[in-house]
């Protein structure tokens, strides 16, 4: 009888202070869209620790998109709620650190390279010397030094996903939400994005990705939460998930298609 | 605070560096440049030649009326694609990510149009009180004031608009705009008609009511004629009890709530 309870405690002990480590939450969180025939994410809850490099694997149209919206506020969910660093995600104040990789690289293109980070940075608190001091930097870890003063309708896919990027990085983030950050990137540029995101992950950036390049993945994370029609449907670190002598793409089919695929 | 002004300066300066938003402007300063032919002409009406300064006062008024009335047109044709153009190319994304209160980025964008199309209006305004003044000698106290008045109907324009454009196409949207702002204008030119002499003799006999909607319709032209009333110093005889400056503020504030609580609720 002591040991059951003694285990309960400890396991609230546990809950507690993953919590209180814990960057982002999403707890017992669905979405249900208007125009969609069942739920987009479905009473999902899980929680990613601070400088922990997570990633959200799935299907297309298994929410993952719609989980990182949520967490952004851009979408609202049915039922539950997200919070990062304690706070709600509905508090604008809880997106401070926060940078923001959409997916399909979409950017005013009337603007320039510059002039587009210029505006990420004002908007983030920064100004003058310190702002670009910052969107230098940023953009020599993208490798955009030196293209920034051309309008962005002249820059290829590439470049605009690697401007993208740069403007994510811009609020000296703690946490950083990448949605397909090696999107119509050529291999170069996707070890190029891998370098970027192992550099930020030395320094302590909790990052969340949501990518279908499963070797990538693999390659960069700590933890993966594999999602299929809304529910999580296995989540844990990739060391753990993946045996020796198969990949984590292995890991993924079975665990979409189930154990005979 | 400071993120407000950073959107309504990146909402103007988008908007100014288009290079046909300063044609537009340099046609409409030329065509308002054409009325000087009118101050120079020689007008009789019924045996009575008319001299300059009357001329140019009553071609200022219509030129007001014509300018206040285009520049809802051109707000509304703003404010349509505003928050469709904002979602397709990223940019609300990006603003949103960041610590920024929906209701600021909004806020931001629409004052941002408002304020473009004010200026664009005032300069205009401006250019036909300088041509008077230099033409016909004789200032227009109140004109520029009168101009100022009329920024209620545009900041109700921008904000109808982008209210609308949350729920249908964008060009149904700035349809909407117009549509309220023609009726205002069939409706309250109808009653200032029937307010002159000729309109009471013609109505002597068939005293008309006034429509309960028409009572409560936004009163964008009774507005302009309350501007006018400015200019001539004359006592403004409202459509309806509530003055229409009133009716005004109240639709803005409508229009600004509706515009606050469909974008808080809106899917990006």
């Amino acid at each position: 009888m002591f040991s059951t309870i003694f285990g309960s405690c400890a396991r609230i002990w546990v809950n507690i202070v993953y919590l209180y480590l814990a960057m982002v939450t999403f707890s017992s969180i669905s979405k249900r869209y208007q125009s969609g025939t069942g739920p987009a994410v479905d009473n999902i809850s899980f929680s990613v620790a601070e400088g922990e490099f997570f990633a959200l694997l799935g299907p297309n149209g298994a929410g993952k998109t719609t989980l990182v919206k949520m967490l952004l506020d851009f979408v609202r969910p049915t039922a539950g709620t997200a919070a990062i660093n304690g706070m709600a995600s509905t508090n604008p104040l809880a997106r401070r650190g926060v940078g923001y990789l959409a997916e399909n690289a979409r950017v005013p293109l009337h603007l320039s390279g510059r002039g587009y980070l210029s505006r990420q940075a004002e908007l983030c608190g920064m100004s003058g010397a310190r702002a670009g001091e910052k969107i230098s930097e940023v953009l020599e870890t993208v490798g955009m030094a030196g293209k920034e003063k051309s309008r962005m309708k002249t820059y290829s896919k590439g470049m605009l996903q690697r401007i993208c990027l740069a403007a994510a990085m811009i609020p000296g983030t703690s946490l950083l939400v990448l949605d397909e950050p090696a999107s119509g990137l050529d291999p170069l540029g996707i070890r190029d994005v891998r370098r970027i995101m192992d550099g930020l992950k030395q320094k302590g950036v909790t990052i969340i990705l949501n990518s279908h390049m499963l070797s990538e993945v693999e390659k960069t994370c700590d933890t993966a939460a594999i999602i299929n029609k809304g529910k999580i449907v296995l989540k844990d670190a990739i060391a753990s998930i993946v045996r020796e002598g198969e990949s984590l793409e292995d890991v993924f089919v079975r665990a979409i298609e189930g154990p005979h695929a | 605070m400071r993120n407000f002004l950073y959107i309504v300066k990146y909402t103007v300066v988008d908007i100014i560096n288009q290079k046909s938003f300063f044609v537009l402007l340099a046609v409409s300063i030329g065509f308002l440049l054409l009325l000087r032919g009118c101050y120079s002409g020689n007008y009789v009406v019924n045996g009575k030649s008319l001299d300059s300064v009357t001329v140019a006062w009553h071609a200022s008024i219509i030129a007001f009326h014509i300018v206040a009335g285009g520049v809802l047109l051109i707000a509304a044709i703003l404010s349509m694609n505003l928050l469709s153009r904002d979602r397709d190319d990223g940019t609300v994304q990006y603003m949103l990510s960041k610590p920024l209160a929906r209701i600021t980025y909004v806020a931001g964008r629409a004052v941002g149009i408002w304020l473009v199309s004010f200026a664009f209006m005032f300069v205009l305004h401006l250019t036909i009180f300088v041509i008077t003044l230099i033409s016909a000698g004789g200032a227009m106290p109140g004109y520029l004031a009168a101009s100022c008045l009329c920024s209620v109907n545009v900041l109700f324009m921008v904000l109808l608009v982008c209210t609308m454009s949350l729920f249908m196409p964008d060009f149904a949207a700035a349809m909407v705009g117009i549509g309220v702002v023609a009726v205002s204008f069939v409706a309250d030119s109808l009653f200032h008609a029937a307010q002159s002499r000729l309109g009471q003799a013609l109505l002597a006999n068939h005293p008309a009511g006034i429509p309960g909607w028409e009572m409560v319709w936004p009163k964008v032209c009774s507005m302009q004629y309350c501007a006018v009333s400015l200019i001539k110093g004359d006592v403004f005889r409202p459509l309806g009890s509530v003055h229409p400056v009133l009716v005004m503020a109240g639709y803005v504030c409508l229009a600004a709530a509706g515009l606050a609580f469909a974008f808080q609720r809106k899917e990006i």
